[in-house]
C-alpha cells in the first residue's frame, strides 16, 4: 500500500514511516506542511493512503482539515487518517462529513503501532475511523443532557463501537457475539435514535457520530 | 555672558499680614475707643457750661466726633493695618480739641488745645491721599501731605504767639504765649488760613477727582467713595466759611454750621465704607471659580471672568511663554503673578489702580490659581488613567500572547517529541517481543503506559493555556467544547453578527471557563445555559446560568476575581447575581 505522510513535527513523521514500512506498506511521501502535500496529489502522485497532521503551519490551526477538503472537493478518493493532538469532536466531525475512507485519531495512538496502522488500512478501505476518546467524550456528554435512557447497555456499548467507525463485523468481534446479534442491535439503536441506516458504512458512522455532537438536526 | 531671557516685570502681590500682626487685639481697640468717646461727650459736656457761646450746635458736635470713633472701629476691624484706625481717632481727638478750648479758662491751656484744633486737617488729606491703601503711593502725595503738615505747624504756632485772648471774646485768661500779641494780625491771618485751607482742600479734591476720573472702571469701583465724600466735605467747608464771613440768615448760617460740625466725620465714615465696598467685591472672587469651569475648554474662557470680577474691563490673563503685548508695559498697567513668584503660572494683567486692593487681586489669584492647578491635575489624572488603562489592556494582550506562545511551543515542541519518543518505545518493545526478550518488552510497555499518561498530562495543561479550537473555529466551537467537557449539562448558544477581537473572544473564553470550573465544582446545578450575543453596535453580552445552590460569593472564587481586572482591563463589567437556592447567574459585558 502506497502511503504519503505530512506533518511538520519531523521525528513523528519519521516514526510514522518507519512503523508503515515495518508492517509492510510503502511511504511513498514523507511532508512538512498540507500544503506541499496537496501540491504532490495534485501533480500526479499515486497513493492509497494519507496521516495528515491537523495542525501545522502557516496557521497551525485546521490545516489537515482544509486540505482534505480541498483534496476530496477534487476528487481524491483514498483513505485519509487524521491526527490530532487534541480530541476535539467538532473536529471528527468535518473530517468524516468530508466522506469516503476518512479517520480522526488522537496522536496518542500512534505509540500503539497496532491501531495506527491498522486505522491507515481501514480508512484506505474506504471504513470510517474515530478516535476512542473523542465517542467516549461524546457518549459521556450525551448520557448527562439525555441520559441515553431509551438505549440499553449494550446498545450503548454498540452505539459506541458504530461511532468509532467499525464495521458490524468489527463490532461482533469486539464483544465476541454473533454478527446477526450486532445488526439486530444497531437496527434497533438506529431506529431509537430515529437515524436510517444506510448502505456506505461511513455515512452511518458520520450520523451517529453528528447525533452524539448534537449537530444531527 | 549670555542675557537672562526677559520675564514679565511682575508685581508680587504683599503678603497678607499674619493674624494679628499691624492689628490691635480687639479689647484694646474698644477701650481706646471707649476712652476716645468719653473724651468727646465730655469735651461737649464742659462746651455746654458756657451757653452762647457754641451756639447751642453741641450735639451735632457730638455726633459728627462719635461717627468718626466709630469708622475707627470699623476701618480696624476692615482694614490689614491699623495705621488709619490710629490717625481717623487721633483726627477725632484732635477736632474736640476745639471745643475743650471754649470751656478751659486757663490761661496756659486754652492756647495749647487751640494750637492743636489747628492740626486733624493733616489727617482729612493723608485719608484722602491713602485711601485705600492705608499708605502714601504717591511721591507728589507724601510732598502734599508734608506740606500741609509744616504749613498747619506754622499757622497754629503763630497764632500762638499773636493772641492774647480768645478771638469770639469769652471771658478767658490771657495766653502767657502771646509774646507778639496782636489781635488784628491775628484775625487777618485767619482769613489768610481759612483761603490757605481752602486752598489745600481744593487741591487734594482735585487730585483725587482728577484721579478718579482717569483711572478705569476698577479704580472708580474701589475708590469713587472717596472723591464724592472730600469734595462733599470741601463745599461744606467752602460754604460755611462764605456764611462766616457774610451776614447771612441766622437760621440758615446754623444749618450751615450744623452741617459743617457732621461733616467732620464724613471723610472717615468714607473710609470705612469705602473698606466695606472693598470687601464685598472681594467676595466675588468666589464667583471665578463658579463661571469659570462652565464654559469650553482652553485658558482664555477665564478672561472674562476675571474681568467681571475685577471689575476692570482691560484686565487679562498672559499666560507664561505667550506673547506679550506692548501695552502691559504702559502707564497705569500692571502685572500680578498668580502662583509662585519665580515660576507664576499666569500673570493677570489689570488696571494698576488695583494695586490699592490688594486683598481683591490676592482672592482673584488664590482662586485662579485654584483653577489652573484643578484643570492641571484632573488632565494629568486623566492622561494618567489613560495610560494606565492602555497599560494594563497590553498586560492582559501580552499575557493572552504569552499563553498562546507556550501553547504552541508545547504542542510543536515537547508534546510532539514526546509522542514520536512513545512511538520509538513501541517500536523497541515489538522488536524485544519479537526476539523472545519478554521482560524487556514488558518493562518497555509500562515505560510506554507511564508515558501516555504524561502525555495526557501535558495535553490538559496545553488545553487550559489557550485552546486551539478558539483561534481555528471562534468561539461557538471553543465554548460547545467547555460545555461538553463541564460535569453538568450545559447548553452552549452563540449568536454573533461578527466575529470578535481576538482579546474579546479569549476574554469570553476565560470567562465561561471560570464559570463553569465554578458550576462544577460549587453549585449542584443540574443543568447550565450559557450564552453569547451581541448588539448592532457590537458589545457583546454573555451569561452563564444555573439552577444550583447560588449563594456564590464574589470574594471567594479567587478565579472571578482575577477575572474582574482582565474584564475590566478590556473597559467590559461583570455582574453576580446569586441568591441563596435560586442559582447563579453570571453576566458579562464587553465593549465591542
Amino acid at each position: 500500500m502506497r502511503v504519503a505522510v505530512a506533518d511538520d513535527a519531523v521525528l513523528l513523521r519519521e516514526g510514522v514511516a518507519q512503523i508503515l514500512k515495518a508492517n509492510g506498506h510503502e511511504v511513498v511521501a514523507s511532508l512538512g506542511s498540507a500544503v506541499e502535500l496537496v501540491e504532490q496529489i495534485d501533480g500526479g502522485l499515486e497513493v492509497d493512503a494519507v496521516v495528515l497532521d491537523i495542525r501545522m503551519p502557516p496557521t497551525h490551526t485546521d490545516e489537515g482539515i482544509v486540505a482534505l477538503e480541498h483534496l476530496r472537493a477534487g476528487g481524491f478518493t483514498a483513505g485519509v487518517l487524521l491526527l490530532s493532538t487534541y480530541a476535539v469532536p467538532a473536529y471528527a466531525v468535518r473530517a468524516l462529513g468530508s466522506g469516503g475512507g476518512t479517520g480522526y485519531l488522537l496522536k496518542d495512538r500512534v505509540a500503539d503501532s497496532g491501531t495506527l496502522v491498522d486505522a491507515v488500512e481501514r480508512v484506505s478501505a474506504g471504513e470510517s475511523v474515530v478516535d476512542p476518546e473523542v465517542v467516549s467524550l461524546l457518549v459521556a456528554e450525551r448520557t448527562r443532557s439525555d441520559g441515553l435512557d431509551h438505549l440499553t447497555e449494550r446498545e450503548r456499548e454498540v452505539l459506541t463501537l458504530m461511532a468509532e467507525g467499525r464495521s458490524n463485523s468489527g463490532i461482533a468481534k469486539a464483544l465476541v457475539v454473533s454478527l446477526k446479534t450486532v445488526e439486530a442491535h444497531i437496527s434497533r439503536i438506529l431506529a431509537k435514535l430515529g437515524l436510517e441506516d444506510s448502505p456506505a458504512d461511513h455515512r452511518r458512522v458520520l450520523a451517529v457520530v453528528r447525533w452524539l455532537e448534537h449537530t444531527d438536526a | 555672558m549670555p542675557e537672562a531671557p526677559a520675564r514679565p516685570r511682575a508685581t508680587s502681590l504683599p503678603r497678607p499680614a499674619p493674624a494679628g500682626a499691624g492689628r490691635l487685639p480687639w479689647p484694646t481697640r474698644l477701650a481706646i475707643l471707649s476712652a476716645a468717646a468719653l473724651v468727646c461727650v465730655l469735651s461737649v459736656v464742659v462746651g455746654i457750661n458756657l451757653p452762647g457761646i457754641v451756639d447751642g450746635n453741641d450735639l451735632p458736635w457730638l455726633i459728627g466726633h462719635l461717627a468718626g470713633l466709630a469708622a475707627a472701629g470699623l476701618i480696624w476691624w476692615l482694614a490689614p493695618s491699623a495705621v488709619p484706625g490710629w490717625v481717623v481717632v487721633g483726627y477725632t481727638l484732635a477736632e474736640t480739641a476745639y471745643m475743650w478750648s471754649y470751656g478751659v479758662d486757663a490761661g496756659w491751656l486754652w492756647p495749647l488745645l487751640m494750637w492743636i484744633s489747628v492740626l486733624p486737617g493733616v489727617a482729612l488729606v493723608w485719608l484722602a491721599l491713602a485711601f485705600p491703601a492705608g499708605r502714601l503711593r504717591r511721591g507728589f502725595d507724601r510732598r502734599l501731605v508734608v506740606a500741609a503738615t509744616a504749613y498747619l505747624l506754622c499757622y497754629a504756632t503763630a497764632t500762638l504767639l499773636l493772641t492774647p485772648e480768645y478771638p469770639l471774646g469769652v471771658a478767658h485768661e490771657r495766653s502767657p504765649y502771646a509774646v507778639f500779641a496782636d489781635a488784628p494780625l491775628a484775625v487777618l491771618l485767619s482769613q489768610i488760613h481759612a483761603g490757605m485751607m481752602g486752598l489745600f482742600a481744593a487741591v487734594v479734591a482735585g487730585v483725587v477727582l482728577l484721579r478718579w476720573t482717569r483711572s478705569s472702571g476698577a479704580a472708580r469701583q474701589v475708590a469713587f467713595i472717596m472723591p464724592v465724600a472730600f469734595v462733599l466735605w470741601l463745599v461744606i467747608g467752602v460754604v460755611w466759611s462764605l456764611a462766616r464771613l457774610g451776614e447771612w440768615p441766622r437760621d440758615l448760617r446754623f444749618t450751615v454750621e450744623d452741617l459743617n460740625v457732621l461733616s467732620v466725620a464724613l471723610v472717615p465714615a468714607a473710609y470705612a465704607t469705602g473698606l466695606i465696598r472693598m470687601r464685598t467685591i472681594r467676595a466675588r472672587a468666589v464667583d471665578l471659580v463658579q463661571t469659570g469651569d462652565v464654559s469650553a475648554t482652553g485658558h482664555d474662557r477665564w478672561d472674562g471672568s476675571v474681568k467681571t470680577v475685577l471689575g476692570d474691563r482691560t484686565a487679562r490673563l498672559v499666560w507664561p511663554g505667550s506673547q506679550r503685548s506692548t501695552d502691559s508695559d504702559a502707564r497705569g498697567r500692571a502685572m500680578s503673578s498668580v502662583g509662585d513668584v519665580d515660576a507664576p503660572l499666569v500673570y493677570i494683567e489689570h488696571d494698576a489702580a488695583l494695586l490699592d486692593n490688594p486683598q481683591l487681586l490676592r482672592s482673584v489669584s488664590a482662586s485662579l490659581r485654584i483653577m489652573i492647578d484643578n484643570e492641571r491635575l484632573t488632565a494629568q489624572l486623566r492622561q494618567t488613567l489613560r495610560e494606565v488603562n492602555r497599560s494594563r489592556l497590553r498586560i492582559v494582550q501580552a499575557a493572552d500572547e504569552a499563553r498562546r506562545r507556550a501553547e504552541r511551543d508545547l504542542h510543536d515542541g515537547s508534546q510532539q517529541q514526546l509522542f514520536s519518543v512513545a512511538l520509538r518505545l513501541r517500536m523497541a518493545s515489538d522488536e524485544a517481543r519479537a526476539s523472545g526478550q519478554l521482560a524487556l518488552a514488558e518493562n518497555l510497555e509500562t515505560t510506554i503506559d507511564q508515558l501516555a499518561s504524561a502525555i495526557k498530562e501535558l495535553r490538559e495543561l496545553a488545553r487550559g493555556l489557550h485552546p486551539a479550537l478558539l483561534a481555528e473555529g471562534g468561539l461557538a466551537p471553543a465554548l460547545a467544547e467547555l460545555g461538553r467537557r463541564c460535569t453538568v449539562v450545559t447548553r452552549v448558544g452563540v449568536e454573533l453578527r461578527e466575529r470578535p477581537k481576538q482579546l474579546t473572544e479569549s476574554t469570553v473564553y476565560y470567562f465561561v471557563s471560570e464559570c463553569l470550573a465554578n458550576v462544577t465544582k460549587y453549585s449542584l446545578a443540574t443543568v447550565c445555559e450559557v450564552s453569547v450575543t451581541d448588539d448592532a453596535d457590537g458589545r457583546l453580552l454573555v451569561v452563564v446560568a444555573d439552577d444550583g445552590v447560588g449563594g456564590a460569593d464574589p470574594a471567594a472564587g479567587s478565579g472571578l476575581r482575577g477575572l474582574a481586572d482582565r474584564i475590566d482591563a478590556v473597559g467590559g463589567s461583570m455582574r453576580i447575581e446569586s441568591a441563596a437556592g435560586d442559582g447563579t447567574v453570571i453576566t458579562m459585558e464587553l465593549p465591542g
